[in-house]
Parts: C-alpha cells; sequence; structure tokens
C-alpha cells in the first residue's frame, strides 16, 4: 500500500496521487483531518517494534503492516475539529494530536520516504532564517547581507523591489526541476541548490531565488511545492520514484 | 562571557549564575521581565556572523560569548506580559526581541544549552523514546490508542498500566486503576499513552558535556515528582552507574544533540535497564541540593569552555 497523507484540496497531493494511480499504484489518499477524527487509532511500541492501525470514519483501515511507502505532505494540525472541546482541553488535545502524529510518522522508518515529520515540523526541518542563511551560503548560494536588531526588526541588503524575478527549485532524489518551466540556470547554480537540499535534509525541498544586479540570490527555502505548469515532471519522476523504489529517504536528525 | 537566558529566580539559572560568581567567570543575563532591557543586533555576511548584545550599560561582541544557558519560557507566560492583548506593543516589543535571540541561538557558535530544536524532541515522548531505543536503551512497552478494547487487551498483555499525555502537557504519570477503567470510554475522544507498569529503582542521571551525576530517587509515588503533592515523599542519594550505562547515556545526551540533559532510567530487581524519557531542560537544582551534587558547576564550566 501506498499511503499518502495530505490536506484537504492539496493541489500537489492531487497531482500525485493522479499519477499514481495512473501507474497502477492506487494510492490509499488520507487527510490529516481523517486522520485526527478516525473512530479508532492504536500505535503500539515494544522492544523496538513498531505496529499501527487506524479506521477511518469511511471504513478504510490502514495497517502498517501493510503499508510499502509513505508521503507526508502535512505541513499543521488543523484546528477547526478541537473546537468542539472546552478552551484548555482544546489546546491539551491539539499538542497531543500532534505529537501522535509525529510518532506515528517516525513509527514508518525507512518507509516514510518524504517528508518526515519532526516535533518543530509536521514537514520538514522547522530552520530558521539565520540558519536557512547560513546553509545557503554554505551551499554556494549567493547571499545577500541580512541584518536583525530587536529595535527595528530583521532587513536585507537588497535593492530590488517585488517586480524583480523569482524562481522557484525544487530538489528531489539528486534531481533540480525549475518553474517557471523552461527556466535555465547554469549547473553551478543547479548543484548549489541540490548541495542545499541535502544539507537541510528534507527529501523534497523548493528553493526560491530572486534576480537582481545580474545575479539569483538566495531568496527562502521550504517544502511548498508550486503547482504551475510544468510540475508534471517533478511529479512523473516522485511516482517512479514509488514505484521502482529507485531513491534513498533521508531521515534528519532532530 | 556566558549569557543566561530566562528568569533571574528560576532556581537552575540561579545556581549557575551562582557558580559562574564563584568561579570568576563573567556572564550577562537576559531577564526575560523586561525585553526593553537588551539590545541585540547582528548581521550575517558572506556566512560570518558579528554583531553585539547590550544589558544595561554592559556590552559584548557576540564573538566573545562562549556560552549561553537557555532557559526561556513561553512570553506570555510571564507577568509583565501575560494578558496583554496581541496587538499590545509591549507584547510585540518582546516577542520580536524573543524571536530575535532564539533564532541568533540557533546559529551562534557558543555551547548552547539546548538548542530549541534539540529540546523539541521532549515535546512527543513517543518519538523520543524511539530515538532513545536507537541508542541501545529498552523502553517500557506502550501503547497509543483512543479504543478501550485495545487498552484492555494490552493490560492482558502486561498487567498493571500507567498513563500520560504524549505531548508534555499535563505530563503526570498516573496508575489505570479501577476508577480510570470505569471511565475508559473517554479515550474515544483523544488517544492517550499507556504504558506498562515497572517495578525497580528510579535512578535519574545528569549529563553535562561528558559528565555524568546520577541519584537513585526512592518514593512511594509513582511520579516521583509529584509526590509530595499527592501525599508521598521521596529519598535522594548519589549512585555509581555501570559504565556500559554511562557510556549509553552520554550516546542519548549526544545522539539527541542535548549536552546537558535529565535522563530517566529505571532498573529492575532481574537487572534490566530502561529509559523513560530525556530531560532537555532539567531541574537539576532539586537532585542538586539533596546530594551536593555539583551539578551547576559543571554546567558553568561548560557554558565557559572550560573543563570538558
Amino acid at each position: 500500500m501506498v499511503l499518502l497523507i495530505q490536506h484537504p484540496g492539496d493541489r500537489f497531493a492531487s497531482a500525485i496521487a493522479r499519477q499514481l494511480f495512473l501507474a497502477g499504484c492506487n494510492p490509499v489518499i488520507v487527510t490529516v483531518d481523517e486522520i485526527m477524527t478516525c473512530k479508532g487509532f492504536s500505535l503500539r511500541m515494544e522492544d523496538g517494534r513498531y505496529a499501527s492501525r487506524i479506521l477511518l470514519r469511511r471504513g478504510t483501515e490502514i495497517d502498517s503492516a501493510s503499508v510499502s511507502i509513505v508521503i507526508n505532505l502535512v505541513q499543521r494540525m488543523p484546528v477547526h475539529f478541537i473546537q468542539v472541546f472546552k478552551k484548555a482541553d482544546a489546546e491539551y488535545v491539539y499538542q497531543e494530536w500532534r505529537a501522535i502524529f509525529i510518532a506515528w510518522m517516525k513509527s514508518f522508518g525507512d518507509k516514510l520516504v518524504f517528508n518526515p515529520a519532526t516535533p518543530t515540523a509536521l514537514s520538514g526541518i522547522d530552520y530558521s532564517r539565520p540558519e536557512w542563511i547560513q546553509m545557503a551560503t554554505t551551499s554556494g548560494l549567493p547571499v545577500e547581507p541580512a541584518e536583525w536588531d530587536t529595535q527595528s526588526g530583521m532587513h536585507t541588503v537588497f535593492n530590488g523591489s517585488s517586480q524583480n524575478p523569482v524562481m522557484a527549485v525544487s530538489c528531489f532524489n539528486g534531481q533540480a526541476y525549475m518553474f517557471p518551466n523552461g527556466m535555465k540556470v547554469s549547473d553551478s547554480l543547479r548543484d548549489s541548490c541540490l548541495q542545499l537540499q541535502a544539507l537541510s535534509g528534507i527529501p523534497l525541498l523548493t528553493v526560491r531565488l530572486w534576480y537582481w544586479n545580474e545575479t539569483w540570490h538566495f531568496l527562502d527555502a521550504g517544502v511548498d511545492t508550486p503547482v504551475v505548469q510544468g510540475i508534471e515532471t517533478l511529479v512523473q519522476d516522485i511516482t517512479a520514484s514509488v514505484v521502482q523504489g529507485g531513491f534513498a529517504s533521508l531521515n534528519p536528525q532532530p | 562571557m556566558v549569557l543566561l537566558c530566562g528568569i533571574p529566580t528560576d532556581n537552575p539559572l540561579d545556581r549557575i549564575a551562582d557558580a559562574l560568581e564563584e568561579k570568576d567567570i563573567p556572564f550577562l543575563v537576559l531577564n526575560q521581565h523586561d525585553y526593553d532591557a537588551f539590545y541585540l543586533s547582528y548581521r550575517i555576511d558572506q556566512g560570518k556572523t558579528s554583531g553585539e548584545l547590550a544589558v544595561g550599560d554592559r556590552s559584548v561582541d557576540l564573538e566573545d560569548i562562549t556560552g549561553v544557558y537557555n532557559r526561556m519560557t513561553d512570553i506570555r507566560a510571564v507577568p509583565e506580559y501575560r494578558g496583554l492583548n496581541e496587538d499590545d506593543p509591549r507584547l510585540l516589543r518582546a516577542l520580536r526581541a524573543h524571536d530575535m535571540v532564539t533564532e541568533w541561538i540557533s546559529i551562534c557558535e557558543a555551547r548552547v544549552v539546548n538548542h530549541i530544536r534539540a529540546m523539541a524532541s521532549n515535546g512527543s515522548k513517543p518519538y523520543q523514546m524511539m530515538l532513545i531505543e536507537s541508542f541501545g536503551f529498552r523502553t517500557p512497552a506502550s501503547l497509543i490508542t483512543n479504543e478501550p478494547g485495545a487498552v484492555l487487551a494490552f493490560r492482558k498483555q502486561y498487567g498493571t498500566l500507567v498513563y500520560k499525555s504524549a505531548s508534555g502537557v499535563r505530563s503526570i504519570v498516573q496508575e489505570l486503576d479501577e476508577e480510570q477503567l470505569s471511565g475508559l470510554d473517554r479515550i474515544t475522544r483523544c488517544p492517550v499513552l499507556f504504558q506498562q507498569r515497572l517495578e525497580g529503582t528510579n535512578i535519574r542521571v545528569h549529563v553535562v558535556g561528558r559528565e555524568l551525576f546520577a541519584t537513585i530517587v526512592t518514593s512511594n509515588r509513582i511520579d516521583y515528582r509529584y509526590a509530595t503533592r499527592y501525599g508521598g515523599d521521596t529519598r535522594l542519594e548519589t549512585f555509581a552507574l555501570p559504565p556500559d550505562i554511562a557510556a549509553r547515556c552520554i550516546a542519548v545526551s549526544e545522539g539527541l544533540q542535548l549536552p546537558v540533559a535529565g535522563i530517566d532510567l529505571l532498573l529492575t530487581p532481574g537487572g534490566d535497564w530502561y529509559c523513560f524519557e530525556a530531560n532537555p531542560s532539567p531541574g537539576f537544582s532539586y537532585f542538586e541540593e539533596h546530594t551536593g551534587q555539583p551539578i551547576a558547576a559543571a554546567i558553568a564550566n561548560y557554558l565557559a569552555n572550560a573543563g570538558n
């Protein structure tokens, strides 16, 4: 079973699911909302062995023993369903479900191919802005100087505007995919983006760059993948990896 | 220079301040009671970080800070900021300063006790247990479930159970007794973490770098931390860990990237060692008061980059 966990209405997840169906994988698609309102949830942890079983309200059962691959696209725990609880209990339930979801994802081990859930980020790792800047610099990406002070906040040395071109480079399994579709970048810039992805420990990472002073500069990075023209190639490659099992999943340290 | 961040009257922070004074190690305190009393500025350029921190009339270059002890709590729990509206300028300034300090700590080259991301592993206890197991410790058999039937089956297999929160919120360990069993249906509203109740000797190990301070805890309550609250009592004594267990504790500390950690162990009558959790911000002062172990001094040395 290929298990795809997503937010309702996630277009990127839908694109992956569609491709998986076309490839004959028949993924089981579950929203995080369904997990949190399930009829039955059990995760057993015994001497290093983990087994889970979830019974959704629509009758679907997810038994960890029959799951071969997990694709996690969850970035936050939904809050709307906890409004039925009293305020103090709602916060408790929210924190409990968050902790449980993280552990459930961890229990799949190497079956979870992207993105791992950690206590600071349900998809990937929640790096601070200074950390991203440091890693981008280490990866060889041009990064403008940035300054912080407690009186006025953060500022960068940037003379551009919102009109400056922005490009997204999604990195997965050693490949880089540029958006908008058809954008060309130098090999060194592409390699720097892939290095940043490897350094971050996040299997599916999108690096955003902006163009000024005749150079592409690092803007930011994250787990949101742009759903634009040209996304099909990335989605097809993800599907091929899932079908063939020909990739290495990364498990970042906490 | 060592930087202490938090509430000055917080016992552990206060003890470390005393230890630093005794050793003549200069330090600054970022006092959460007043975020307007300090000024932090820094710049990252070509991968190099530079800047300064001013507290009152003292200032220090950031690269002169050798150690940071982070005991900061949620701003909204600090009396001066509790209850302020979310758009109150005082709260907004404090939040900005707090976030900026936190972000700087994430990249500073000083020894940090402890990095926030590392501390977060304790925010999901079952997640942390899985990590701890990878370092060679056994953990209690556990079940997270919202199904009463699953709990009864687990209880039949493992006997007496205890339960606690998975997240650390409202985390007091309690036994699943007959009264609780009669209300088991309540778990259908939210899964609960159940564990086999283990009998044995509780041992708390404080790891500071590569130094260890082990304490044997004898209590007549399941959760000795709250013994007196529930009419129980607790006795603490220094304990000598077997070398292989000591090595495992250091492996846990290093693997979880917690140079200072409070590791909770249990030794069964049969000689099996179990680990319950690694506390990333241990309230070591309680143990130091009762045993005389120089934990604060060890942390002060670590922060000053001296000793280990």
